[in-house]
């Protein structure tokens, strides 16, 4: 009883095509912004520390409005985006994209502040004391040493962005073929009755992805931790 | 959900899972229900495919009232609740409605929907897989010969009030929703209002479930009856006779 | 040529020196812990900046506050072997070595990669990664991983203090050869006045963030109001000797120098090879007359230049031999033999520690 129709494979070809461009937003902003969190202090630090960590808090549906209010094509934002790029967000996949990536934003900024903060600043003093520059020491120090929270963060962020709801439903709608993911159309199957059985096909399908994004990142993480060692 | 409402009703309290669309007439006609009577009205606002799904899970709800024929019957089928209280009809109405500072001629719906398809833009409307606003859309839109034209134009929102933040904001150029969804609302304005034969009628229904407390539920009944209760419905949009 | 004058103020000490260490010497700054030698390194590599400083290599001014002038870590071409080694956990041996190379300054000779894993035995470890090399490993790849900067000086900042007695005893030679190989100026912090009389040409006594003493390391030694810093225990005289020769019957060196000849346990080194010797005081024993027959080989004839009383039942004396030698007996003995300065007596060493190194400038 998994064999799936056309609108079924659609939505989980969808659902992961968001995800995996949501990381793709989310992965350097977060990364410049973990390096700000864990390495500098300044005046204001509070305040963009409450701002990354925002969307954590606050219910999707608020995020999602506030995402319309901002990036719709009479926003602020999405005026410009609209009228100079060409550019519209809502009714847009890429607009899922966007609203899944703000969720996910605070999980992998987390995710990499902690593996920055454990890195030993000895190593980068011997590493300056052994000529090199902060880029160099960034990239051949830093950045291998992180990757194991990097890793954790895509993770975070790839499954936080899979099970993404309020927020998308209420910035882009669910439009068929362009913003039906997973948890849109497992949520339009509940509301109906009799739909149960639909719904838990594309629960268990969301579960397989899940299982198989986790399970890869598990090996991944262990793979650059045995880097250290051997 | 349920653990914090089992807590909280007590004896001579009653509590009634509706439809959002009910809810500023609802919580108008509770206040003074409330004044006239032991009985207090607790309510539970939220879409009903949801609160029915609450109840067949045996949510502790003593009056389920919406417009969503298929829920009402679904709950009926499975004898969760009895036949309905309210006597009079009370309905609504669908209305196309666009951003106040929109130009279109209004009443003439063909040409709205070409200009909305020529524009590039879309339809906001409820998702009609489930959205009882979205099904009587669809229905409306369907016997005008206008849904082949408008299927893939359309953008499937779960709520009345998330069709309400894309008109008001221009997002979508238009959208439908129910009359008693544009009343007091500025920023958008109706340009069409929807023959009530083109869907099927937008009844709500106030069903009692099979719980105790019948003779505060039938308070609310006769108060749902009353001349008051129904001139509020009026002021709110709704039809009633 | 390194000039360095230095000015800070850290929450616990303060620190002001001024100094000057030799081109190709190992210059040794010895002090207990605390009391600044790590600081004043940090300081010279750049990785602090002092409050007031003028520091200049090779003529070339890389910090001079009042200018300033401030060249970055990066830039200064100064080595820095730390002393937890502080090799990179993800890349192995070879990447750790190579790490520096592309940072190489050309008005220094080159040092060849090949050569540097030779002198320091690195062959067997190439591909392995920190998290499997001993203390003694590490720091050898620590080593060299600085040395193929072509660094203009090279500190050390205790290197050997993590590492145990034995590996110890292999790693000294790895450091003395780099003076022979590589030819190349070291700044070497140690609190064991073992490594220091062992590796170092020149030594500066470092207490409270301040210089206290400087000069070559057997003088300093000798010098019996320095023993406060120098340790007590271990005080005694510090003698450079030549190798005369070998008796193969007893295992016997001769070590010849200016109070006369050593006779010395130890392993066979060529005749001519420099020594440096350390015979501590309390292995100095006094006598008024030549001893009769007795077990000890080493006895040389002197006249009392000095003679130290301090609270302690001890009493540390100076002896000329033809260079001084310090004997420490009770204060007992010194008055029951009525030791006066001017009094001649034999003296007899009952230990004598040396070392394979070669002195060099």
């Amino acid at each position: 009883m998994l064999s799936l129709n056309n609108l079924e494979i659609e939505a989980i070809e969808l659902s992961i095509k968001v995800a995996l461009n949501s990381v793709l937003f989310t992965l350097p902003l977060g990364l410049i912004a973990a390096w700000i969190l864990a390495r500098k202090r300044f005046y204001g630090y509070a305040l963009f520390n409450g701002i990354v960590h925002l969307p954590l808090v606050l219910p999707p549906v608020v995020v999602g409005f506030f995402l319309l209010t901002l990036l719709g094509r009479n926003g602020p934002i999405g005026n410009i985006l609209k009228n100079v790029f060409d550019i519209t967000l809502v009714f847009s996949w890429q607009g899922a994209a966007i609203a899944s990536a703000v969720m996910s934003f605070p999980l992998m900024v987390r995710a990499i502040k902690i593996s920055i903060e454990s890195i030993d600043l000895k190593l980068e003093d011997a590493a300056r004391t052994l000529g090199a520059s902060p880029i160099k020491i960034f990239y051949s120090i830093s950045l291998p040493l992180i990757f194991p929270g990097i890793i954790s963060g895509v993770l975070l962020s790839f499954a936080r962005s899979l099970g993404e709801f309020g927020a998308t439903i209420t910035f882009v709608s669910n439009i068929p073929g362009e913003t039906n993911t997973l948890p849109l159309s497992i949520y339009s199957f509940i509301q109906t009755p009799g739909g149960e059985a639909d719904a838990l096909r594309l629960v268990t399908f969301s579960i397989i992805i899940a299982m198989i994004a986790l399970v890869s990142s598990e090996y991944l993480t262990s793979k650059a931790k045995k880097n250290f060692e051997g | 959900m349920f653990y914090f409402v089992t807590n909280k009703i007590k004896a001579n309290e009653i509590l009634i899972f509706a439809a959002s669309s009910l809810s500023l007439p609802l919580k108008e006609i509770a206040q003074f229900h409330d004044k006239s009577f032991e009985s207090k009205v607790r309510f539970s606002f939220a879409s009903s495919s949801t609160l029915a799904r609450q109840i067949v899970r045996g949510a502790p709800a003593h009056l389920y009232f919406s417009a969503n024929r298929k829920w009402v019957d679904f709950l009926l089928k499975e004898n969760l609740v009895g036949q309905s209280c309210n006597k009079s009809l009370l309905s609504n109405e669908l209305a196309l409605i666009t951003w106040r500072n929109n130009i279109f001629k209004v009443n003439d719906l063909r040409e709205i929907i070409n200009k909305v398809i020529s524009s590039g833009g879309r339809l906001a409307v409820g998702d009609s897989s489930h959205v009882p606003l979205g099904i009587y859309s669809k229905q409306a839109l369907i016997n005008l010969r206008l849904w082949t034209k408008l299927k893939r134009k359309t953008a499937p929102l779960p709520n009345a009030r998330s069709v309400l933040a894309f008109i008001e904001r221009n997002e979508a150029i238009a959208g439908i929703v129910y009359k008693s969804d544009t009343h007091l609302n500025e920023k958008i304005k109706i340009i069409y209002n929807f023959p009530a034969t083109s869907h099927k009628k937008i009844t709500y229904f106030a069903v009692p479930t099979h719980s105790a407390r019948t003779k505060e539920v039938l308070e609310f009944c006769n108060t749902l009856n009353s001349i008051k209760a129904k001139n509020i419905f009026k002021q709110h949009g709704f039809l009633i006779d | 040529m390194l000039k360095v004058s230095i000015k800070h103020e850290f929450a616990s000490l303060s620190i002001d020196i001024q100094f000057e260490a030799e081109q190709n010497c190992i210059t040794a700054l010895f002090g207990k812990s605390g009391s600044g030698k790590t600081s004043i390194l940090n300081m010279i590599s750049g990785l602090v900046k002092p409050d007031y400083g003028y520091i200049e290599i090779n003529n070339t001014i890389i910090l001079d506050t009042n200018n300033n002038i401030f060249t970055s870590p990066q830039k200064r071409n100064i080595g820095y072997i730390f002393q937890d080694s502080r090799l990179f956990p993800h890349l192995n041996v070879l990447s750790n070595l190579k790490y520096g190379m592309s940072a190489v300054n050309l008005n220094h000779p080159i040092i060849q990669i090949d050569k540097v894993i030779n002198t320091l035995e690195l062959e067997n470890l190439l591909n392995r990664k920190p998290s499997n090399l001993s203390g003694g490993e590490k720091q050898r790849v620590a080593i060299g991983r600085a040395l193929l900067t072509c660094p203009r000086i090279l500190l050390m900042d205790e290197p050997l203090a993590s590492i145990d007695a034995q590996m110890r005893a292999e790693i000294f030679p790895f450091i003395e050869g780099l003076q022979n190989e590589f030819k190349i100026t070291i700044l070497y912090v140690s609190h064991s006045i073992e490594e220091v009389i062992r590796l170092a040409d020149k030594m500066l006594l470092i207490s409270g963030g301040q210089k206290q003493a400087e000069g070559r390391v057997e003088d300093i030694m000798s010098r019996t109001d320095l023993y406060p810093f120098t340790g007590r225990f271990d005080a005694g005289s510090v003698i450079s000797a030549t190798v005369t020769g070998f008796d193969k019957h007893f295992e016997l060196l001769s070590l010849s120098f200016e109070g006369g000849v050593l006779l010395v346990n130890g392993p066979k080194l060529d005749d001519g090879r420099k020594v440096r010797t350390h015979i501590r005081a309390r292995d100095v024993s006094l006598s008024l007359n030549m001893p009769p027959k007795n077990s000890i080989l080493n006895i040389f004839k002197g006249k009392i230049i000095e003679i130290n009383s301090n609270s302690t039942p001890q009493v540390d004396i100076k002896i000329d031999i033809g260079i001084p030698l310090i004997a420490r007996i009770t204060r007992k003995s010194c008055d029951d033999m009525n030791l006066k300065i001017g009094t001649r007596v034999f003296t007899m060493v009952k230990a004598v520690a040396i070392n394979r190194r070669n002195i060099g400038a």
